[in-house]
């Protein structure tokens, strides 16, 4: 059986630790690519990350994310947008325009 | 554009032809695969989008409720009241195939650990926001994992997409105009070599033809001289 992890500063990811998820403390990019390794070996499927700490290892993940397993993905808020950027660069980059997201 | 050097000659040109043949085949598939990609690619971002949209705002208030119980309460009590989850997720993990790119499929099913009735925690120390937090959390994780489904699966197929298309236009504006010019070229090449051969053919007959003539007439003046 997999696992779900969460990285992020502890005070932002704490509460999915009530669903079930594991919770990977992480308040700097470092803490974070660290986080995602472990994430990684401790068979993680998934693993969430918060937005602002995605923004910052934007390459590290991208390369992390060549394989099937595990799924990074970042923490939807609504602050910051950074999920639906990535997902617009996405489209961009595999259509050649963004025909979704434009307003 | 570099053409390809070959020999001229009819076993190159049936090669070629060959590979010509081969490549257009492959052009077709190609072009074919990265546009069912790309339906399927766009389809899973629509929902993907709506889904992000979504949670945006559910997570949103858990965020809210959230920090209005870490403000009440003692962060070790958070803590503590948090470290066995109510809720425990299960996870399975399938793969599917889409035009040979291996996506997951995530499985998850929430069950109930505690017989607490569903927090997991008593509720003498916590404050009322935590539990609004966590049964928001606990009906948002299965849109969570859906949601890590499509933005993986969009990841994937946007890789494959790119791959597909270079190699599409690789093979519409590089080789197959290479493989035409190349059997332009010997088929060309022969065709001169065919029309080299028969004049030569023909002027040989044609000096043949004057020597036998000029034998007969030599022959003939002999005869009138005696």
């Amino acid at each position: 059986m997999y696992k779900i992890g969460v990285v992020g500063p502890r005070s932002q990811v704490l509460s999915f630790m009530a669903a079930g998820f594991t919770v990977y403390d992480a308040s700097d990019a470092r803490e974070a690519l660290a986080a995602l390794k472990k994430g990684k070996s401790d068979d993680c499927a998934i693993l969430y990350i918060t937005a602002a700490l995605a923004g910052e290892i934007e390459e590290e993940i991208a390369r992390m994310s060549g394989s099937t397993l595990p799924a990074i993905v970042t923490l939807p808020d609504l602050d910051s947008g950074y999920g639906t950027a990535q997902l617009k660069r996405a489209v961009e980059r595999a259509v050649g325009a963004d025909i979704i997201f434009k307003e | 554009m570099a053409e390809i050097k070959v020999n001229p000659t009819r076993m190159e040109l049936k090669k070629l032809k060959g590979r010509l043949a081969t490549a257009r085949r492959g052009h077709k598939l190609l072009k074919d695969k990265r546009d069912e990609l790309m339906r399927q690619f766009l389809d899973v971002v629509r929902e993907a989008k709506t889904l992000r949209e979504e949670l945006c705002v559910q997570l949103g208030s858990v965020y809210t409720s959230f920090e209005s119980a870490a403000a009440l309460m003692d962060p070790r009590m958070m803590t503590e009241a948090l470290m066995l989850p109510g809720v425990q997720g299960e996870l399975t993990v399938k793969q599917k195939n889409i035009m040979s790119v291996n996506v997951p499929v995530f499985q998850y099913e929430a069950a109930r650990a505690s017989d607490t009735g569903g927090a997991g925690y008593g509720y003498a120390f916590t404050s009322g926001e935590l539990d609004a937090a966590v049964e928001q959390i606990c009906a948002a994780s299965a849109q969570l994992v859906r949601l890590a489904q499509l933005e993986k699966t969009a990841t994937l197929l946007c890789d494959e997409i790119e791959k597909t298309r270079r190699r599409v236009n690789a093979l519409e504006y590089i080789m197959i105009p290479q493989y035409e010019a190349g059997v332009k070229t010997i088929s060309m090449k022969l065709d001169e070599n065919e029309r080299g051969a028969q004049t030569r053919l023909m002027k040989v007959k044609d000096m043949m033809i004057r020597a036998q003539l000029a034998q007969k007439r030599g022959a003939r003046d002999e005869d009138e001289e005696e």
